[in-house]
């Protein structure tokens, strides 16, 4: 039995207009998460995965703006709801973990009083009981000492312990989606281990389904079934995560994979994408990565190649994998 | 042969005062660089590697302790006296976007040093600009432009060529490639090991990724709040990890490679503040082997095989 996923996002199009120019931060993409799934999606800077997310989760300001396409959360389309019907399932059915948990916690409240706001929002509770519930929340995330510690300011904690805290309150309401926007990218590598271990547990216990934006392949590989890897506001390549490692398909997702230093592989020398991304208000035409590509072929300066089903389930976006020739 | 070392550097300390206590960013390291190598010195946050090269170079005072470049003690230079080392050790930072004047031309930049030494001006200074460009693998019409113009990989080649541009010795590379987007490390990464080759330098290469050392490095230090607490070849830190902590840290690495899902932290919990650090080995609180003496006595790093050098109490009792 195929059971409906938890979220589809279909030809999802978000641009920023600025003076005179339209930059497509993300350009028609289309995804599936299933329930208590695990997605992934990697990208560099400019590929759009950050929109992405925010575009979900509606948080997305002007001169920012979705400009087209759906984003059905169990069946309904968020596009189409009211800013109160959305703040409704923002923090309450969806929620979010961004990268700089100093950045996103308020300096001058008591973490305690943070992690309350949502309970004593969304599921009603007496400021006591939410407070209660927040000693609860910041034990399961590993924070010793909670009791006491509930009254800290986010100043007063690690890195680590912020971000911990900042799942804390993502989790509070018992999400069904939790989108973790590179949450271990400002952490230590070890701390980094013991962030996506907690995260990795309350996807377990919870059943939460979680989108994971990163750059990192090494936490797409450990973490998430499904992958989507972005390039400049566009899906590339689309698959589950074993495949993606086994049978790369996109240049774009070779030469990342065949560029990086790796621990359990040792290399002489690293093989590189030349060039650099361009700038998006530069988007090279056809398909964005034409200029970098050493595949590149005539049609590819012209045509934007659609995603190409080559596999179950694996897409790409390339002309090289349908011998276009004209 | 001794003068195959390069920097030495001997029981070397930064102590910060604090309001509340005495931060010991580095408290009495030893290491050495020979000429040609890379040294890797790697650590998280707090674990004082970016202090270490700061000192060598001394943009910031030693507490205590000697760096000996060439047979010359840096320690007690005068500032004119050091000014002239400066010309064999340089430096190429973390964040291109911060590390670049960006009132400077592309020229600018990579003209003041040589300006300042008086090793160059008129037309050779102008060919000497161009000709950095072109190692660093820009174009001599870049030379007009302002910082803000490039990409954050091109903007490290700015860089780079200034760091080159006195001809050093020594490189402190700190951190070079951490800011930048994944598929531009890879270039970075080739340029450094290209020019180490042309030009016979040495590094000491600091950085968190692992990955990044075990791919650039000839040896490795790992850095512990303050201390050094395993030292040797790459291949002896990496198939061989003797200390806990390097153990800890080398399996928290994420791999990409689906096969090997699942494995679980290693450390429970943050590591102790570096003001007023802990009495007894540093890593003591997280380590799953710490004994008694562990938490009252320092352990001394110890040879435990040629080149390889662990500060371990448990190890050494294993071992013994």
């Amino acid at each position: 039995m195929m059971t409906s996923p938890l979220l589809v996002v279909k030809n999802l199009k978000t641009y920023f207009f600025t003076n005179e120019v339209v930059v497509k931060a993300v350009d028609g993409i289309d995804f599936e998460l299933a329930k208590g799934g695990a997605l992934g999606i990697v990208g560099e800077s400019g590929s759009g995965k950050s929109v992405t997310s925010l575009s979900i989760i509606g948080l997305v300001h002007s001169p920012g703006r979705v400009v087209d396409g759906k984003i059905i959360f169990e069946g309904r389309n968020l596009l189409d709801l009211s800013e109160a019907e959305l703040q409704r399932i923002r923090g309450k059915e969806i929620a979010m973990v961004f990268q700089e948990p100093m950045t996103s916690l308020n300096p001058v409240f008591t973490i305690g009083n943070q992690i309350s706001e949502a309970l004593i929002i969304h599921q009603k509770m007496s400021k006591k009981e939410a407070q209660e519930r927040a000693v609860e929340l910041l034990n399961m995330v590993g924070i010793p000492d909670a009791q006491k510690r509930v009254n800290d300011y986010p100043h007063q904690l690690s890195g680590g312990m912020r971000q911990r805290v900042m799942i804390a309150m993502a989790v509070s309401c018992n999400p069904k989606l939790l989108i973790a926007d590179e949450p271990t990218t400002a952490l230590d590598v070890t701390i980094q281990r013991q962030i996506l271990d907690l995260l990795r547990r309350i996807s377990e216990e919870f059943g939460t389904a979680i989108m994971l934006i990163t750059h990192n392949l090494g936490i797409i590989a450990e973490f998430v079934n499904q992958v989507a890897v972005m390039y400049l506001g566009k899906i590339v390549e689309y698959t589950d995560t074993v495949t993606l490692f086994a049978n790369p398909s996109h240049p774009y997702t070779i030469g990342l994979l065949e560029s990086m230093p790796r621990l359990d592989v040792s290399r002489k020398r690293l093989k590189t994408i030349p060039g650099t991304v361009p700038p998006p208000e530069e988007v090279p035409s056809g398909c964005a990565f034409h200029p970098r590509c050493e595949f590149r072929k005539e049609v590819c300066q012209q045509k934007t190649p659609s995603l190409f089903t080559v596999g179950d389930g694996h897409k790409v976006a390339c002309w090289k994998v349908v011998d276009y020739d004209e | 042969m001794m003068n195959d070392v390069l920097l030495e550097v001997v029981d070397l300390k930064k102590h910060f005062r604090e309001k509340n206590g005495v931060l010991k960013a580095v408290d009495g390291i030893s290491f050495h660089i020979k000429r040609g190598e890379t040294l890797g010195l790697v650590g998280e946050s707090g674990s004082g590697k970016t202090t270490t090269g700061r000192l060598i170079l001394r943009l910031i005072e030693p507490t205590a302790g000697r760096i000996v470049f060439e047979g010359q003690d840096l320690s007690n230079l005068k500032k004119h006296e050091m000014r002239l080392v400066r010309r064999n050790i340089q430096m190429i930072f973390q964040d291109p976007y911060a590390s670049l004047n960006p009132r400077m031309t592309v020229r600018e930049i990579i003209a003041e040093p040589l300006i300042i030494h008086k090793v160059a001006s008129g037309k050779e200074l102008e060919e000497r600009v161009n000709n950095l460009l072109d190692i660093v693998g820009l174009h001599k019409n870049h030379a007009k432009r302002l910082p803000q113009e490039f990409s954050g990989g091109q903007r490290q080649r700015i860089g780079i060529a200034r760091a080159l541009a006195l001809e050093p010795k020594l490189i402190v590379c700190d951190e070079p490639i951490s800011a930048l987007d994944v598929s531009i490390q890879a270039q970075i990464i080739n340029l450094l090991q290209d020019l180490q080759e042309q030009f016979n330098l040495t590094y000491l290469f600091i950085a968190h990724d692992l990955s990044v050392v075990k791919h650039i490095a000839d040896r490795v230090a790992v850095m512990y709040l303050g201390k050094i607490v395993e030292m040797g070849d790459k291949e002896q830190i990496f198939n061989e990890p003797r200390h806990p902590y390097t153990k800890a840290l080398l399996a928290s690495v994420p791999i990409p490679d689906p096969s090997q899902k699942g494995k679980a932290a290693v450390l429970k919990g943050d590591s102790p503040s570096p003001i007023n650090p802990p009495p007894g080995c540093r890593f003591a609180s997280l380590c799953e082997k710490a004994k008694d003496i562990c938490f009252k006595e320092e352990p001394d790093l110890v040879e435990v095989k040629s080149n390889h050098f662990v500060g371990c109490h448990p190890d050494s009792i294993a071992n013994d």
